[in-house]
C-alpha cells in the first residue's frame, strides 16, 4: 500500500483546497443540475433567449409583455447549469510504486483534491485507475459526502503492471461517457513510446489536463559505473556503463520527451502540470488555478 | 635495442600473454551493477554500444583492442628497460676529483650532487663512475643502477692526497678500446702537455659550477716539508725547511714541536713571494724524534695544517782505534765531527787484521795485499746482489772520488773491487796503500774514504730529507695518502699533504685550460621516457574518445 486512507484524507489537506474551483466555460447538454453553464436551456436563472411557445410548456415561462403588444405567445428560455463530469485517471503501474517517495502517492493526493473540489461544487466525479489497461474504482456520481469513500477506495489500489495508456484511453472512450474532463495523473512513461501515448490521447473526446508525475532524478539520474538497469514494469534488461556521454544523450532523450509531451498538449489545447511528487502538492496544484479558478 | 630487465625471450613472451589477456577481456562479459528503474526507455535511447561483451559473441571493436594492446605494449617495453645497443659506439667516465683539494667548504658534496645529477643522461650500460683520490676506485660499473652510488658517494670522503686525476685520465685513456668521454668532477688542474698526449678517441671535459671559481677558499697550508743535513757540519744534527702558502691576508704563523714539546731552535723566515714563505730552522738534534709543523687558525682546509717528518737518528761515532794505525788515521778521525774515539765499547773497530782489537764490532779492516785478491772488498749481511751492494757502496764509501789510475800504476797491479756476505759488516783494504809508496793517504778521496766507510759500517740508513704523500721517494716508494706510515722495509715514516695545488685550490683550478663542459644533454634520450610518454599519449586519446563516445 503505496499511502494510507489517514494520510490521503487529511482533514488541513482538503481544507487547503477550499477556496478552488473548477470552472467549465461551457458544459456539454444533458448533465445534472448543478453550477457549470451549460448548452442547455431550460428554467435557469439568467435569461439567455425567447422562443414561441408550444403545447406542453410551461405557462410560468410565458413573456406576457410580449403577448399584451404583440398578441402572440413566447415564452423565455434560461440558461441551464449542470454539471462537469470529472473523470481521474490515476496510474498505477508499477513504476508509480517503485521508488523511495513513490509517485503514485502525489498522483492519489492530486486527483483526491480535484475530487474534493469538483464534489464541492456538485459535479460528478469517476474514478478510472490504469496501467495496463483501465479498471473502474468510482463510477461518476457527485455528491459531497462521497469523497471519504473515494479517498478509502484510493488507499486500497495495488500495482497493476505496465504502463499501457494508450489501452486505457481506449477503454474510456469505449465507456461512451458525456464528455467532460479528463485528468491523467502519470508519469507517461509508456514502454510504446510518447508519440503513441499522444496519438492516444488525441482520439479522447474530453477536455484533457495532463498531471505529469516527476522527479528530479527523471533528468538527472544519480547513477554511475557499470550497471544493469531492470525496467521495473517490462522487466526488460539494459547493461549500462554510466559516463557523462551516455548521461548526455540520456538528457537529450528525456527533453525529447518532454518536448513531445508539452508539444501534445499545446496543439491539443490541454492542460499540463507537472507535479515533483517529492514537494508538496497544493503548492502545485494551485498554480493551475488563476485567481482562484481553474477554467476549461 | 636489448632490454635491462628481460631477455628478448621473456619480453616476447609477456608481449603475448599481454595481448592474450587483453583479448580475452575484451570479450568478457562487464560485471554490472543490478538497478531497478522506472524506466529504461531513455536509457535504450542513450545507449547504443555499452552491451555486455561476451565470449559467446563475436569480437567486436577491434581498433579499441588494438589501442589498448599499444598502450600495454609500450608500458610493458618500458618496463623491460630497453635501452641501444651502443657499446661500439662511445662510453662515458665520470671522474670524480676526491683528493685534498676537494674538501675545501662544500666543494665535494656539490661535485657529488652535480655527478648524480648529470649521470642519468648517458645509458648505464656505457657510464663508469671512478673516484679519484690517493687511487682510482670504481663507484659504479657499467649496467649498475644511479641508486647504488648514492650509496657508495655517502661513505666517501675526500682523501689527504694530491689530485691524480691526470694519472686515472691515463689509466683509463691506456684501458679504452672504443671512443670515451672523461667527465671531470672537481677542480683539481690538468696538465694541457698531459692532455695533448692523450689517444684521440680520447675526450677530456670538465663539468663546471662547482662554485669554487665564484668564491676563492681562504686558506694558509704548509706546502713543503723536508730535512738536510746540517749546514754547521754537525753530524748529530740537520737542518729543517718549512714552507707555507697561504691565499690569505694574514697567514697564521706555523708552530713547531720535536717529539711534542715546542721546538727551541731558531727558525729563519724568509718571505719568498705574496703568500710564500719559508723558515729555515737550524741543528735540530737527530735523535729519531718527530718533528711536526702545525697551523693553528680554522681555515678552509684542514688536512694541510699540520705537517711532520721524522728525523734521523745520528748519535756520533764512537770508534776504537788500534794503536798501530793511530799514526796514519789518527788526525783523520779526530778530525771527524762525527767521530769520537773511544779505547773500549766503541761502536765500530779500525784495526789491521790479525788483531783481536774490537773482535765482532764492524770494522775497517787493513789486511796484507797477499792475504786478498781485491783492493777493496766489502763484506755485508743482508741477503742481496753483490754487484748491487757493491754499486751502492762506490758512493756511499767514497770509493769513486779515489785515484784508483795512480793507485794501480804505484801497485803495480790493478786496483779492484769486491763485496761478499759475510755475518758482519766490514770493509778490508790493502795495508799496503797505507804505506809511502802510494799516496792514498795524502790523497783528498782519503779522509772522504775513512768517514764513508764508518757510516757505511754503522748501517744507518741514508737521510730521507722529505716524505710527501702522492709523491715517489728517492727510494722509489711512494705513500699515496697522508699519515704515519711504515716502509717495505718496516721502517717508521710521518707522510705530509705538502701539496700547494691542494692548499691554493682556486688559484690553481684558475689556471686550467681543459674544455669545460657547457651541460649535458639531458635524459629525454633515454627511452624509457619516450615510451613512457608515449604512452601517456595514447591513453590520454583513448580517454578523449571513451569521454566523446567513439569508444565503448
Amino acid at each position: 500500500m503505496a499511502i494510507t486512507f489517514e494520510e490521503l484524507f487529511d482533514a488541513k489537506f482538503l481544507e487547503s483546497l477550499g477556496h478552488l474551483r473548477l470552472v467549465a466555460k461551457r458544459v456539454p447538454a444533458g448533465g445534472r443540475f448543478a453550477e457549470q453553464r451549460s448548452r442547455d436551456k431550460g428554467p435557469g436563472i439568467e435569461f439567455k433567449d425567447f422562443r414561441p411557445y408550444s403545447s406542453g410548456d410551461d405557462l410560468r415561462a410565458v413573456d406576457w409583455n410580449i403577448y399584451r403588444r404583440l398578441g402572440r405567445v413566447f415564452i423565455r428560455l434560461f440558461e441551464e447549469l449542470e454539471d462537469l463530469p470529472l473523470y481521474l485517471l490515476p496510474d498505477i503501474s508499477n513504476s508509480a510504486f517503485l521508488e523511495d517517495v513513490p509517485r503514485v502517492r502525489s498522483g492519489l493526493r492530486a486527483a483526491l483534491a480535484l475530487a474534493s473540489i469538483s464534489l464541492s461544487q456538485h459535479d460528478s466525479v469517476g474514478v478510472f485507475p490504469f496501467s495496463d489497461d483501465l479498471s473502474v474504482l468510482e463510477r461518476p456520481r457527485s455528491g459531497r459526502g462521497r469523497l471519504m469513500s473515494y479517498a478509502r477506495h484510493m488507499s486500497e489500489l495495488e500495482p497493476g503492471g505496465a504502463t499501457n495508456i494508450a489501452q486505457a484511453v481506449k477503454r474510456l472512450g469505449g465507456m461512451q461517457l458525456r464528455p467532460g474532463l479528463c485528468v491523467i495523473f502519470s508519469d507517461f512513461f509508456d514502454p510504446a513510446g510518447i508519440e503513441a501515448v499522444t496519438q492516444a490521447l488525441g482520439k479522447l473526446r474530453h477536455r484533457l489536463l495532463l498531471v505529469q508525475l516527476v522527479k528530479k532524478s527523471d533528468r538527472n539520474p544519480e547513477l554511475s559505473g557499470d550497471l544493469q538497469l531492470r525496467d521495473c514494469e517490462s522487466g526488460e534488461v539494459e547493461d549500462v556503463s554510466v559516463t557523462p556521454h551516455v548521461l548526455e544523450s540520456y538528457r537529450a532523450a528525456y527533453d525529447r520527451f518532454e518536448e513531445g509531451l508539452t508539444e501534445f498538449a499545446r496543439r491539443r489545447n490541454a492542460g499540463l502540470l507537472r507535479l515533483d511528487t517529492d514537494q508538496a502538492v497544493v503548492p502545485q496544484l494551485a498554480t493551475l488555478f488563476e485567481s482562484g479558478y481553474y477554467s476549461v | 635495442m636489448n632490454f635491462t630487465l628481460l631477455s628478448s625471450l621473456g619480453f616476447a613472451a609477456g608481449l603475448f600473454a599481454l595481448a592474450g589477456g587483453l583479448y580475452l577481456l575484451q570479450r568478457l562479459r562487464v560485471r554490472h551493477r543490478a538497478v531497478e528503474v522506472v524506466t529504461t526507455l531513455f536509457w535504450h535511447e542513450a545507449v547504443h554500444e555499452t552491451r555486455a561483451r561476451v565470449l559467446v559473441r563475436r569480437f567486436r571493436h577491434p581498433w579499441a583492442y588494438l589501442l589498448i594492446l599499444i598502450i600495454c605494449a609500450l608500458l610493458w617495453s618500458a618496463f623491460a628497460a630497453p635501452e641501444r645497443n651502443l657499446q661500439a659506439e662511445q662510453r662515458t667516465v665520470y671522474l670524480l676529483d676526491s683528493s685534498a683539494a676537494m674538501a675545501h667548504g662544500e666543494r665535494f658534496s656539490q661535485a657529488q650532487a652535480q655527478l648524480i645529477q648529470e649521470l642519468d643522461a648517458v645509458p648505464r650500460e656505457q657510464r663508469i663512475v671512478i673516484a679519484s683520490g690517493a687511487r682510482q676506485e670504481t663507484l659504479l660499473a657499467p649496467g649498475e643502477e644511479t641508486l647504488l652510488l648514492e650509496s657508495r658517494l655517502a661513505s666517501l670522503l675526500p682523501t689527504a692526497s694530491p689530485g691524480q686525476l691526470e694519472r686515472a685520465i691515463e689509466c683509463v685513456a691506456r684501458a679504452s678500446e672504443v671512443p670515451t668521454r672523461i667527465l671531470v668532477f672537481g677542480d683539481s688542474p690538468l696538465d694541457p702537455m698531459r692532455l695533448a698526449l692523450l689517444p684521440e678517441n680520447i675526450e677530456v671535459q670538465r663539468v663546471p659550477d662547482l662554485g669554487t671559481s665564484k668564491a676563492p677558499a681562504q686558506n694558509t697550508g704548509i706546502t713543503a716539508l723536508g730535512t738536510s743535513l746540517a749546514s754547521s757540519g754537525a753530524w748529530d744534527t740537520v737542518d729543517v725547511l718549512v714552507e707555507v702558502a697561504s691565499n690569505q691576508a694574514a697567514p697564521s704563523l706555523p708552530s713547531f714541536t720535536l717529539d711534542g714539546e715546542a721546538l727551541t731552535a731558531k727558525a729563519t723566515r724568509r718571505e719568498l713571494e705574496a703568500g710564500r714563505t719559508q723558515y729555515l730552522l737550524s741543528d735540530v738534534p737527530a735523535r729519531g724524534g718527530r718533528f711536526e709543523a702545525r697551523l693553528s687558525a680554522l681555515d678552509s682546509l684542514e688536512l694541510d695544517n699540520r705537517a711532520a717528518v721524522l728525523l734521523p737518528n745520528r748519535p756520533r761515532l764512537k770508534v776504537q782505534l788500534s794503536p798501530t794505525l793511530r799514526g796514519s788515521l789518527g788526525n783523520v778521525l779526530a778530525s771527524d765531527p762525527a767521530v769520537t774515539l773511544v779505547e773500549s765499547g766503541g761502536d765500530l773497530c779500525v784495526r789491521r787484521a790479525g788483531e783481536t782489537l774490537g773482535a765482532g764490532l764492524p770494522a775497517l779492516v787493513f789486511t796484507p795485499a797477499a792475504n786478498q785478491e781485491q783492493s777493496f772488498l766489502i763484506r755485508y749481511v743482508a741477503d742481496r746482489d753483490p754487484n748491487l751492494v757493491l754499486a751502492e757502496a762506490v758512493g756511499d764509501l767514497a770509493l769513486s772520488q779515489i785515484d784508483a789510475t795512480s793507485l794501480a800504476d804505484a801497485a803495480q797491479t790493478p786496483i779492484s773491487l769486491g763485496a761478499v756476505r759475510g755475518a758482519q759488516r766490514e770493509v778490508l783494504v790493502w795495508e799496503e796503500l797505507l804505506g809511502d809508496g802510494f799516496d792514498f793517504i795524502d790523497s783528498r778521496a782519503f779522509p772522504m774514504f775513512v768517514a764513508g766507510s764508518l757510516r757505511w759500517l754503522t748501517g744507518a740508513d741514508e737521510l730521507q730529507a722529505w716524505c710527501a704523500a702522492g709523491e715517489t721517494r728517492i727510494d722509489g716508494v711512494l705513500f699515496p695518502v697522508a699519515g704515519d706510515n711504515t716502509t717495505p722495509g718496516g721502517l717508521p715514516v710521518a707522510v705530509s699533504l705538502l701539496s700547494r695545488e691542494s692548499t691554493l685550490a682556486q688559484a690553481i683550478a684558475a689556471a686550467g685550460n681543459e674544455e669545460s663542459l657547457a651541460g649535458l644533454s639531458g635524459g629525454a634520450s633515454d627511452p624509457v621516457t619516450w615510451l613512457l610518454l608515449l604512452a601517456a599519449l595514447l591513453l590520454f586519446f583513448e580517454w578523449h574518445q571513451v569521454r566523446t563516445g567513439r569508444m565503448p
